[in-house]
This record gives structure tokens, C-alpha cells and sequence, in this order.
């Protein structure tokens, strides 16, 4: 009896495992999103999942400049203090109430509603006001001139009759049933984590593939090995390691991408020793950013707070190449000797306390292979990994470290106020400059795009010259995706904005 | 073979004690050209994806569970022999409390207990010990109890009172060494076992336990796995260690068998 | 009888208690809630700490919390799934977590039922090699069962010799070829097992030797039936005394075979300091374990008659 327990249990197992019905498009994410509410969007999968149920009045085009989508036009006042939006007629919510302007006014109001706390209150803080001018018409009037509202308008707009006020919670009961303009819509949470997407077939344009879901694979090393096994359609982001092997798949083709982010180690900068910066640009000769480069991806060395496509990245400021004399001289200056193997001061070792965020891919190559070079170099390095919410308190919220590898990811404003200002958000590594803080406001001020240029390349030299950071790369990002995907155009950011011309075979 | 068994556990335990003060530069250094080797002279199990020798690395990683594990042992025994001993002596109030105490809290899983302990307390060896030692009390302290309960009342322990043998001496000499050791020892390397369980689990499951760039048999494992086949030697190797000293543990544990009375 | 039956009810009370203060202790001591998970925290602290009970000192917490979820409301979920009731979140999961401990209860009953018939304490090899087999750790077996099979099945569907079987690597609901896995790792893995058969090995031989065997042997009676249901006993508590076990188990195989229960939530919810939802899966889990001692009892003293005389 006992012998033939096993056989009859796998054969049930066997019969019980349904087969797949019509094809869905399925693409990985870490983890299924929390709720789906553009007004609390807390992580890129649910930015991305919002790309596929929701809609702006504008988005990007393949060149990435602005173009209507629940909008027709905008007409810009003489003064650039106002502007009338024409809305596209004919649009429908996916609950079959149609789309007018109450909706854009009351998104505006819903995101700028203190207490509602919707994490996007900064992409409208620029409207001073919403005026309905009829159905398919709205008036904005701005805080300021505003040289182009429409890049400012890709916000999603919510549909005004499935809420009660402009004050939203986030435990809203939309979280879960949301409705949008969007060419899908949510059919199923499934109990297994994974989301269903339908075509929405009273869509107001067009879209090919019928059904999109979302499946959660919490292991990274996993979502590649299913992409080959022809289990899933799309990954979103691929790990460098894997991208030899996807690269000789031939049912695979890889999509490279460029992304506004950039990696670093950054310093605390008002605790010693790294509130020297001798000690700072010593270690920043130190490292050998190739080296460390080499064995995650590839991708561009940077050497100020801007990618080098941006318009504000000086070019002008070279990259430090590790010099290590210079950095023994600099160390020596700010008091350190070398004893033994490692340089110290007072008796205590250099030792840099790195702590890095675990869930940051690849992370770990990096810490590991900093940790190998410096020590080498006379440095002791003792690295940490902090789980999330670890390390939003740890490094964000109480400002407790040495030093972080990160990076920073920007939208195409490139906004680095909450980095580099003195009073700046994000600015955990207390980095301080009077002169840095003038032209930042300066540059928040001007609206003049070649005045704004200058002003920022020349934050880029200022703050290259403090070393209040090891600035280290910006990544080559590349997407994977099934070749039974056709016509793929990817955005680097929001992933599907041009899914609605993909098909599948 | 249980001989056998302890000899080599004996070992097993040892390098991971004195690894700590080795010097494993083949282990954590970072060789980029070095990445990925097959097994050679130089490395016998190859090297991992940064340049570092597999062998090295599965030696050191030893030192993540061998002390922390004793550690583990040690605590469980202090916390739970002699409150189970002396409380299942004596009987009465102080008797049931503790039964009902241990009773109580053997009802939360203890791996959600470790897991629990650790998101709070960091992942460090020493915390995961404690939680692992301390978790394991009430198993160890109820086996005690049992026992000590039940010989209690035997012949030859009122016999000894009876002859005005010291209570303390009948407790811990007749009844905990004599008695009781060998439930304790198959306790305590069972516990040991446990500890080697969980901490390779958690590493290798990731978010808790060891991280690199320190060497743990989970984090090996999940570290190389997807770079290479998975009957590569490097990627196995782990694997197969910590599959043989568990079996070792098991081994030796049979040296510890008794003949069930009753 | 009264007594016990009392002694037994105070006894679960008491375990849920512990378990629940243990848990929020626990937790509130972590660094990091879940207002730091917020990318605009900072500013929502102070409303959300309000909303939430964070900025009542923790001794309260856990008071209110205790006296809620004693009258069944766990709240709702702070960060793994917020705004949404706890017992909505974790009835399906726990639904599916709960049958997979069952059924890998049941199976490990029977094997080592079975097995500790076949062996009687004299097989010695066939004894060791169950428990070497068995003493592998939980992910150890489910990584090398899963990758081992998907590399094994793909590689014979890229050579044309197989179709692609319906529950190959991950394809849509969940599949229930991951499900009997893990029913069976769970059944053998980090020891369960080897202590089990070793248990019922040593049950089984004990009744063998006992004297109403041997007098229904010397009737010529057939004393299988008999062993079987003295077995009974033995088994039930057995079982018993190892759910708690098998539930930590259940965290390490929903994990490594990506199945969606109640013992995968907690590792989020933990990383996610999602108390309440933590909160629940341990009310759960302590709660499971009381259930399985108490059924234990009840079968014990439906079947053993000298317990209900003393009654």
C-alpha cells in the first residue's frame, strides 16, 4: 500500500493541474502591488500597472515629448499664467460613465487635498486652479509662468464619481476596484497574487493584445529561468548576470533602455572622519569604479549628479581615476598614518561602515567588491544589509550611517533640490554648501531652459568638488521580452506607455 | 558508526570554532578574472562568480553555524534543566506553573518565533542563537519535567530520601546526570541540528541570517545558483555538506538511544 | 473530567495570549514601521501615527490589540495590503496553508505508520536511510525537487520527447503539482519524517509486547485490527506534537515554491513590520497547534475507557 501511495498522489496532482486557456501577456513583477491608486503610488510596479488602467490629459510620445491623450490640445495664456486643456469627447470610464472635465478637476483637488496625502501632491502643486469650463473644456491657472504645462500633465486622471469627496484614503474601496480610461482593465486579483488585465473594449483607441497579467515572482534569480522556460512574456528589468544567457536565447530579445538614475556611495558628511574632505576625496581616489562596474553590467562612469545624456551633465568635470599616492598624501594630511595594514588615526583604523539597501539588485556585487579594493588599499570596510524598512528608518528617517550605496532614480525634470540642498529632502548624507544651495534655488526659479542649464552644470562642478559623494555610474537597463511580442517600443520608466502597439503572436 | 559520526562532527565543529581567527583571503577576496572556474588543483570546487575559492568558502562558512550552535545548546540547557529539574522535584503550584508556562509557549511555532526575534534584533549569529536557545526551552524543559516527574515517585529515589540522601544530590546527581543525560544529550544535538537548519534557511532564503560577503551553506547555495548547471560541483557542494553533518548529527545521535522503560 | 476539560481551556486561553503578546512585543520593538515605507512618510507621520494607534505607548497597543482580537476583529492591514481587513487578507492563504498542513500531516501519519510496520525496530537500514533522507532540510529538498525538475522537464520538451505538461513552471492558478511538493517535503524534510517513524516504531513495538496482544495471539486471534487501534493513540498525539513543527516548515516551502499561503505573508509581513497581519497568522498558527492538542485529548479520552471512568 505504502509503495504505491506516492505514484497515485503525483498522478492526482497531475489531473488537477488545469490547463491554460487563451494567452495572456504575462510579465513578473517582485512583488504584486499593494493597491492600485495613482494618488498613492508607492512603488514602479504599481506606477507600471497604473501605465495599463489609467490615463494622463498628455503622455510621452516614442521621443519623449508631450503629447494629448485624454486631452485634444492646450491653449497657453499670453502671460503663461493660465491655460485652457480641450478634453477628447467620446472617452468612456471602464464602468461606462463618460469622461468630462469634473474628472481632471477633481484629481487636481483629490492630489492636492492635505489629507488625503497622495504621494503625487508635487506633480500638481504647480495649479492654483481648476476651473470647469464645460464638459470637455478645463481652465488651469498656475502658481507661476509655466513655459510648458503640458509636460506637467501626465498625472492620471481618476474618475470623480466613484469617490465621495476630494478627501481619498488609501484604504479606499478603489484600491482594489479601480476604474480607468486606460486601454485595461482590472478583471481578477487572483488568490495567487497575480493580477488579470483585460482589453477594455470600449476603449477610445486602439489596442491589440486581449488579456495582460501580472504575475508575482518574489525570486529575482527565478523570473529570467521562467522567461526561458516560456512561462512568462516580459521582465521588466534583467539582472546583468543573466543577460548573457538571455542574449543567446533566441526566442528572447533584449531591449536596452536608458534611465535617469544613478548609483553611489554616499558619506555622512558631518560625521568624522568623513566630515573631511581629504578623507572624502581619499577614498573617492581609492576605488577603482571600472572594476567595480565590470562584473554587474555595463554602463557610464558619471562624475557629478546628472547623467551624462542630460543637458545639465558637465562635461567639463573629469571623472577622478584612482590615484593612490595622491590619496596616501591627502590621508597623511588629515592625519592618518599607515600602520600595519590599514591606515589609522588616534589608534582606530579607517573604517567605512557601509550600509546598502538588500532588495537593490546586484547591490551586493558592488558592496562586495568595494569591501575587496579598499581593504587592499588599507581601508577597513564593514558592510550591512538593511531590509526595507530598515533602511528607510535607519538611513532616511534617522540619518544613521557612515556610508550608503544607493542610487537615485529622477523623473525628466532632474530635479536634484531634495539631494544636494542643505534643507533638501533626501538629503540624509547632510551635505552642505551655501554656494550649491544659491544656484539650486536660482535654478528652481528660472523657467528660461538655457539659464537653467548653466546654473545646473555648474551645481554638477560645485558639488564634484566637495566629494559629499563617490559618484559611480548610470546602468544600461535592458528589458526582456518573448519574441512572440511584436512591434515593442518599451519607455524606460512607466514600461507600457506604448504597449497599446505591441502584439502577440 | 555513531563513533565514526562524532569524530567527524568533532571536526566539523572544530574548524568552524577556529575559523574565525584563520585567514580565508582565498575566501573573500574579489578575483574578477578568476570568476567562475571549474574545480582545478588550485580549487578543488572551483571558484564562485567573483574569483573566490569555493573550498575556502564552504571551510569558513562552518564558523556561521559551530559556535552560535553551542551557543544555542548552552542556553537552552541553563534556561531549561534546572527550572524543569527542580520545579518537577518538588511538584506542587511551582510544579504545574511551569508546565503550564512551557506548555503555553510551545504553542507559537518556534520558527516564527526566531523569525520574529530577528527582524527586530538583527540577523547577527549571536542574536539568532539566543532566540534559537531560548525558543527551544519549552521542548527541552517539558522532556525534563516528564521524566523527573515520573522517576519521582520510583523505589529506589524514596529509598535514597528515605536513607537521608541530600535532596540536591538525588535531584541532580541520580536524577538529572543519571537519568537524564542522555534524553538531554539527544536534545541538545538535535537542538544543534535545528540551529544548523534554520540558519542555512534563512540565508539562503535571504532578508534574515548570514550575508555576504560572509559564507553561509544557504547563501552559497543561493548566491551561484541560475549562474551555473545545477550539478556543477560549486553550486552542489553546499548542499552536500550541510546534508552530511545534519546525517552526522542523526548518527551520532544514536549513540544517545536508551531502552524505553514502561 | 470537568477539571481537565477546564485545566485544558485555560491552557489554550493562556497559549494565545502569549503567542499574541509575544508577537506585537516583538514587532513594536523593530526598527522601522510602516509609515518609513511610505515615500512621503515624513510628512504623513504625524496623521498616520494618529489613525494608526502608533502614538500610543506600547503597553497599550498591545492591550487593545489583545481585547480585539478577542472578540474576533484583527484589524486591518497596515502595509502588506492596507486598508484591507486582516481576516480578508489571510482567509484564502490561510485556506490554502492550512490544507497543505493537513494533508502533509496525513501523509507523514501513514508513512511512518507504514514504515514502522514494515521495519518493527529490526530493519536497521531501511530505518537509517529514511533518516538520512529525511534529516535534509525543507529548502534544501524543495530547491533541488523544483530546479531540478523544471531543468529535467524542459530539457526533455527542447528535445521533442514530451509536451509541455500543464503545471510546468508556474503557468497560470496555482498548480497543484507545487502543491503535492510541498505536501511531500513538508512530510519528510528537516526530520519529520525520521522522528515520526521513529516514534510510531517504538509505540508499535511497545503494544506488540503488551499482554492483550499476546493473549489475542494466543487465542489465534488476528491481532492486526487490534494493534491498529491501540495505534490510534499514539498516532493522534504525535500528530499533535507536531504541527507546531510543521507550521514553521510551511513558512520555508510557501517561500521557496512560491506558493501564496499564510506562512509566506508573515515573512512579508514581518519585512514589512505589517503588524496586525502578523498578529493574525500567529493567532492562527497558536491557535492550529491548541486545536491539535485538544482534538489529541478528546480522541484519548474517547477511546482509552480508564480516562472516562475517572471522569
Amino acid at each position: 500500500m505504502r509503495r504505491h501511495l506516492m505514484p497515485w498522489m503525483l498522478g492526482g496532482a497531475l489531473l488537477l493541474a488545469g490547463a491554460t486557456t487563451a494567452e495572456p501577456l504575462r510579465y513578473a513583477e517582485d512583488r504584486a502591488p499593494p493597491i492600485v491608486n495613482p494618488l498613492f503610488t508607492t512603488t514602479m510596479s504599481e506606477a507600471r500597472l497604473a501605465e495599463l488602467v489609467f490615463e494622463g490629459l498628455f503622455t510621452d510620445d516614442a521621443k519623449l515629448s508631450s503629447t494629448p491623450r485624454l486631452a485634444t490640445g492646450l491653449d497657453l495664456a499670453e502671460d503663461r499664467m493660465s491655460a485652457v486643456v480641450r478634453l477628447k469627447p467620446g472617452v468612456t470610464w471602464q464602468d461606462g460613465e463618460s469622461f468630462t472635465a469634473e474628472d481632471v478637476a477633481f484629481t487636481v483637488a483629490a492630489m492636492k487635498e492635505e489629507s488625503t496625502a497622495s504621494t503625487e501632491r508635487g506633480r500638481v502643486q504647480f495649479i492654483q486652479e481648476v476651473e470647469v469650463i464645460d464638459d470637455l473644456t478645463v481652465k488651469l491657472t498656475f502658481e507661476r509662468e509655466e513655459y510648458a504645462p503640458e509636460d506637467k500633465l501626465h498625472f492620471k486622471v481618476l474618475p470623480a464619481h466613484r469617490f465621495e469627496g476630494t478627501a481619498v484614503k488609501r484604504s479606499d474601496a478603489f484600491r482594489t476596484q479601480p476604474i480607468g480610461t486606460g486601454p485595461y482593465r482590472v478583471k481578477r486579483f487572483n488568490d495567487d497574487n497575480s493580477i488579470t488585465l483585460a482589453k477594455f473594449d470600449q476603449y477610445h483607441d486602439s489596442t491589440r493584445i486581449d488579456e495582460i497579467t501580472m504575475r508575482e515572482v518574489a525570486d529575482k534569480n527565478y523570473q529570467s529561468k521562467l522567461l526561458l522556460y516560456e512561462s512568462l512574456e516580459a521582465l521588466v528589468r534583467v539582472l546583468p548576470r543573466d543577460l548573457a544567457t538571455l542574449q543567446a536565447d533566441r526566442k528572447v530579445e533584449l531591449y536596452p533602455y536608458q534611465t535617469n538614475s544613478w548609483w553611489y556611495v554616499g558619506f555622512q558628511n558631518n560625521r568624522a572622519p568623513f566630515d573631511d574632505e581629504r578623507v572624502r576625496e581619499a577614498l573617492t581616489l581609492l576605488v577603482d569604479i571600472d572594476a567595480l562596474l565590470a562584473p554587474i553590467g555595463t554602463g557610464e562612469v558619471v562624475s557629478g549628479p546628472f547623467v551624462t545624456s542630460s543637458p545639465y551633465y558637465n562635461h567639463e568635470v573629469k571623472r577622478p581615476k584612482p590615484d593612490a599616492r595622491k590619496a596616501a598624501e591627502l590621508l597623511t594630511a588629515a592625519g592618518f598614518a599607515k600602520s600595519g595594514d590599514y591606515w589609522s588615526r588616534d589608534g582606530k583604523p579607517l573604517t567605512l561602515k557601509l550600509t546598502a539597501q538588500e532588495n537593490l539588485e546586484t547591490a551586493q556585487d558592488v558592496v562586495i567588491a568595494l569591501q575587496s579594493q579598499l581593504q587592499s588599499q588599507g581601508i577597513k570596510v564593514e558592510p550591512t544589509f538593511l531590509g526595507t524598512a530598515e533602511w528607510k528608518a535607519k538611513v532616511w528617517r534617522e540619518r544613521d550611517f557612515d556610508a550608503v550605496l544607493s542610487q537615485w532614480s529622477f523623473d525628466r525634470s532632474e530635479d536634484v533640490t531634495e539631494q544636494f540642498h542643505s534643507e533638501g529632502k533626501f538629503n540624509f548624507g547632510h551635505y552642505a554648501n551655501a554656494e550649491v544651495d544659491a544656484l539650486l534655488d536660482q535654478a528652481k526659479d528660472t523657467s528660461d531652459p538655457q539659464a537653467k542649464k548653466a546654473l545646473l552644470r555648474e551645481v554638477h562642478a560645485k558639488v564634484a568638488d566637495d566629494h559629499p559623494m563617490i559618484f559611480l555610474w548610470t546602468l544600461d537597463s535592458y528589458s526582456a521580452i518573448s519574441r512572440r511580442v511584436r512591434k515593442v517600443v518599451i519607455h524606460p520608466f512607466y514600461f507600457f506607455t506604448w504597449s497599446r502597439e505591441w502584439e502577440l503572436k | 558508526m555513531s563513533r565514526v559520526a562524532w569524530v567527524l562532527l568533532a571536526v566539523v565543529v572544530c574548524i568552524g570554532l577556529v575559523a574565525p581567527f584563520g585567514d580565508w583571503e582565498r575566501a573573500m577576496t574579489v578575483i574578477p578574472t578568476e570568476a567562475g572556474l571549474g574545480p582545478s588543483p588550485g580549487h578543488p570546487l572551483g571558484t564562485d562568480h567573483l574569483g573566490r575559492d569555493v573550498l575556502a568558502r564552504l571551510q569558513l562558512a562552518t564558523s556561521a553555524f559551530a559556535g552560535p550552535g553551542l551557543l544555542a545548546c548552552a542556553v537552552a540547557l541553563v534556561l531549561a534543566v534546572p527550572t524543569a529539574a527542580v520545579s518537577a522535584y518538588r511538584g506542587g503550584v511551582l510544579g504545574s506553573a511551569t508546565r503550564f508556562a512551557f506548555t503555553s509557549l510551545a504553542a507559537i511555532p518556534r520558527f516564527v518565533l526566531v523569525l520574529l526575534v530577528l527582524s527586530i534584533y538583527g540577523d547577527s549569529p549571536t542574536t539568532l542563537a539566543l532566540a534559537v536557545g531560548a525558543s527551544y526551552v519549552p521542548l527541552l524543559g517539558e522532556a525534563v519535567y516528564e521524566r523527573i516527574e515520573r522517576l519521582r515517585g520510583e523505589e529506589y529515589v524514596l529509598a535514597s530520601q528515605a536513607h537521608g540522601l541530600a535532596g540536591g544530590r538525588i535531584l541532580w546527581v541520580h536524577l538529572v546526570w543519571f537519568a537524564c543525560g542522555r534524553l538531554i544529550g539527544r536534545h541538545l544535538l538535535a537542538l544543534f541540528g535545528f540551529y544548523l537548519v534554520l540558519e542555512t534557511t534563512l540565508s539562503y532564503i535571504g532578508g534574515f541570517g548570514v550575508q555576504e560577503p560572509h559564507p553561509s551553506w544557504g547563501n552559497m547555495l543561493v548566491f551561484e545558483w541560475g549562474r551555473r548547471s545545477l550539478v556543477d560541483p560549486g553550486l552542489l557542494a553546499p548542499g552536500i555538506a550541510l546534508w552530511a553533518t545534519l546525517a552526522l548529527t542523526d548518527w551520532a545521535s544514536e549513540s544517545l538511544g536508551e531502552v524505553e522503560h514502561g | 473530567m470537568l477539571r481537565t476539560l477546564l485545566g485544558r481551556a485555560v491552557l489554550t486561553v493562556s497559549s494565545l495570549v502569549a503567542a499574541a503578546t509575544a508577537v506585537q512585543l516583538l514587532l513594536w520593538a523593530a526598527p522601522g514601521d510602516p509609515i518609513d515605507l511610505l515615500p512621503n512618510g515624513a510628512e504623513l507621520r504625524p496623521q498616520l501615527e494618529a489613525e494608526w494607534g502608533l502614538d500610543q505607548p506600547v503597553w497599550m497597543r498591545v492591550v487593545t490589540n489583545l481585547g480585539r482580537a478577542a472578540t474576533g476583529e484583527l484589524g486591518t492591514s497596515l502595509s502588506y495590503r492596507p486598508g484591507t481587513p486582516v481576516t480578508e487578507v489571510l482567509a484564502q492563504p490561510a485556506l490554502n496553508s492550512f490544507a497543505l498542513l493537513i494533508a502533509s500531516l496525513v501523509l507523514a501519519l501513514a508513512w511512518s505508520a507504514g514504515l514502522a510496520a514494515f521495519t518493527r525496530g529490526r530493519r536497521q537500514h531501511t530505518s537509517r536511510l529514511v533518516r538520512t533522507l529525511s534529516v535534509a532540510p525543507v529548502f534544501l529538498l524543495a530547491h533541488l525537487c523544483i530546479h531540478g525538475l523544471n531543468e529535467v522537464t524542459w530539457s526533455l520538451m527542447e528535445a521533442g520527447t514530451i509536451a509541455r505538461p500543464a503545471w510546468f513552471a508556474l503557468p497560470g492558478e496555482a498548480s497543484a503539482m507545487r502543491t503535492a511538493l510541498a505536501v511531500v517535503l513538508l512530510a519528510v524534510g528537516s526530520g519529520a519524517l525520521a522522528d515520526m517513524h521513529r516514534e510510531a516504531e517504538q509505540a508499535l513495538i511497545s503494544i506488540r509486547r503488551s499482554g492483550f496482544v499476546d493473549a489475542a495471539r494466543a487465542r489465534g486471534e488476528p491481532t492486526f485490527l487490534l494493534v491498529a487501534r491501540h495505534l490510534t493513540l499514539p498516532l493522534a498525539s504525535l500528530a499533535a506534537a507536531r504541527t507546531g513543527f510543521l507550521l514553521g516548515g510551511l513558512v520555508v516551502v510557501e517561500k521557496v515554491l512560491l506558493i501564496n499561503g499564510a506562512g509566506a505573508i508573515l515573512w512579508q509581513a514581518a519585512l514589512l513590520r505589517d503588524v496586525p497581519v502578523a498578529l493574525g497568522i500567529t493567532l492562527m498558527a497558536a491557535t492550529t497547534v491548541c486545536a491539535a492538542r485538544l482534538a489529541a485529548d478528546a480522541l484519548r479520552v474517547g477511546i482509552d475507557p480508564r480516562l472516562r471512568s475517572q471522569a
